[in-house]
């Protein structure tokens, strides 16, 4: 799925280069904006009935914690790293603030800045295609919390990786709780240092 | 902050939605291919920006980059600080025997 993402967004950048569709100049960013709000809806609808269906993992205070911790160390690598980079510690953040959800956190930056809008959608997707890497390596030597930690919001795809490679599948419901925790908090950490 | 709490607003009342209406089943399959057809939009949209945009062209290599580095930074981070939140919650565990070291 990660492939026809990257196809599609490839194919997007050659229209755009060639100066296909120009038409839809005017209207892109609102359609992104609400085809982003569609989508939340429908993910949101999907948790909702989850819980009802009596599905829904519950909520632990340590998930609460480790997602925080997670988030937390994203920002900190970033702010480490800036200095060390051609962006400022307020963009690093805003970055970070990303956590790997590219479709929704590339669409906000991209209204505040377009040139890093591209390092968003690069980290975001590294973090995610690196994770289905790591994770079922480290599952080996390492418990959930740390091991869930290195993919952020994007865990889902890289638990289920982990998951075919360890035996215990219930990283993948472990995953998808801190990554959903997560992914709460990445519009208003990208709405909070966009507006610092 | 107005996107912030816009997003929090659709998140809540579509859990309430979800949670309240019995029609509504979890992995429902027209759900996922709507959020697909949605993601493959968006992408495409972003992408044709992304390319239309001078300055992005300009800045593609340095900024694809920074991206790079920046998830590796953050990964990295994040790791070491849910490892430590990890250990002084729960402390040092043994290696579970036989489970983990039979993997391949």
């Amino acid at each position: 799925m990660t492939f026809i993402l990257l196809a599609v967004l490839a194919a997007g950048f050659a229209c755009g280069r060639a100066g296909l569709l120009s038409f839809l100049e005017p209207y892109e960013s609102d359609i992104v904006l609400y085809a982003l709000y569609a989508m939340v809806t429908a993910v949101a609808v999907d948790i909702g009935a989850q819980y009802r269906e009596g599905r829904g993992e519950r909520l632990s205070t340590k998930i609460v914690l480790y997602a925080l911790a997670t988030v937390a160390g994203s920002l900190l690598g970033g702010l480490l790293l800036a200095p060390f980079l051609s962006v400022s510690a307020k963009d690093a953040l805003i970055v970070c603030s990303g956590m790997g959800w590219y479709s929704l956190s590339t669409g906000i930056v991209y209204a505040y800045s377009p040139s890093l809008s591209v390092a968003t959608f690069v980290y975001c997707v590294f973090r995610e295609v690196l994770a289905i890497f790591l994770m079922p390596l480290l599952i080996r030597r390492f418990e959930k919390p740390e091991v869930v930690a290195t993919g952020g919001s994007a865990t889902i795809n890289s638990s289920v990786a982990a998951a075919t490679v360890s035996g215990d599948s219930s990283i993948v419901l472990y995953g998808i709780l801190v990554g959903t925790v997560i992914s709460l908090l990445v519009p208003i950490l990208l709405g909070a240092f966009i507006s610092l | 902050m107005k996107i912030m709490l816009i997003y929090l607003v659709i998140m809540g009342a579509g859990i309430a939605l979800g949670y309240r209406s019995k029609r509504l089943k979890s992995a429902s399959r027209g759900r996922s291919l709507f959020q697909r057809a949605c993601l493959l939009v968006i992408l495409f949209l972003l992408g044709h920006q992304l390319g239309s945009d001078e300055e992005v062209v300009n800045a593609a290599t340095s900024m694809g980059l920074t991206g790079l580095l920046l998830s590796l930074a953050a990964m990295a981070a994040s790791f070491g600080v849910v490892l430590l939140l990890r250990i002084a919650l729960e402390g040092r565990k043994p290696p579970q025997s036989g489970e983990k070291e039979a993997r391949p």
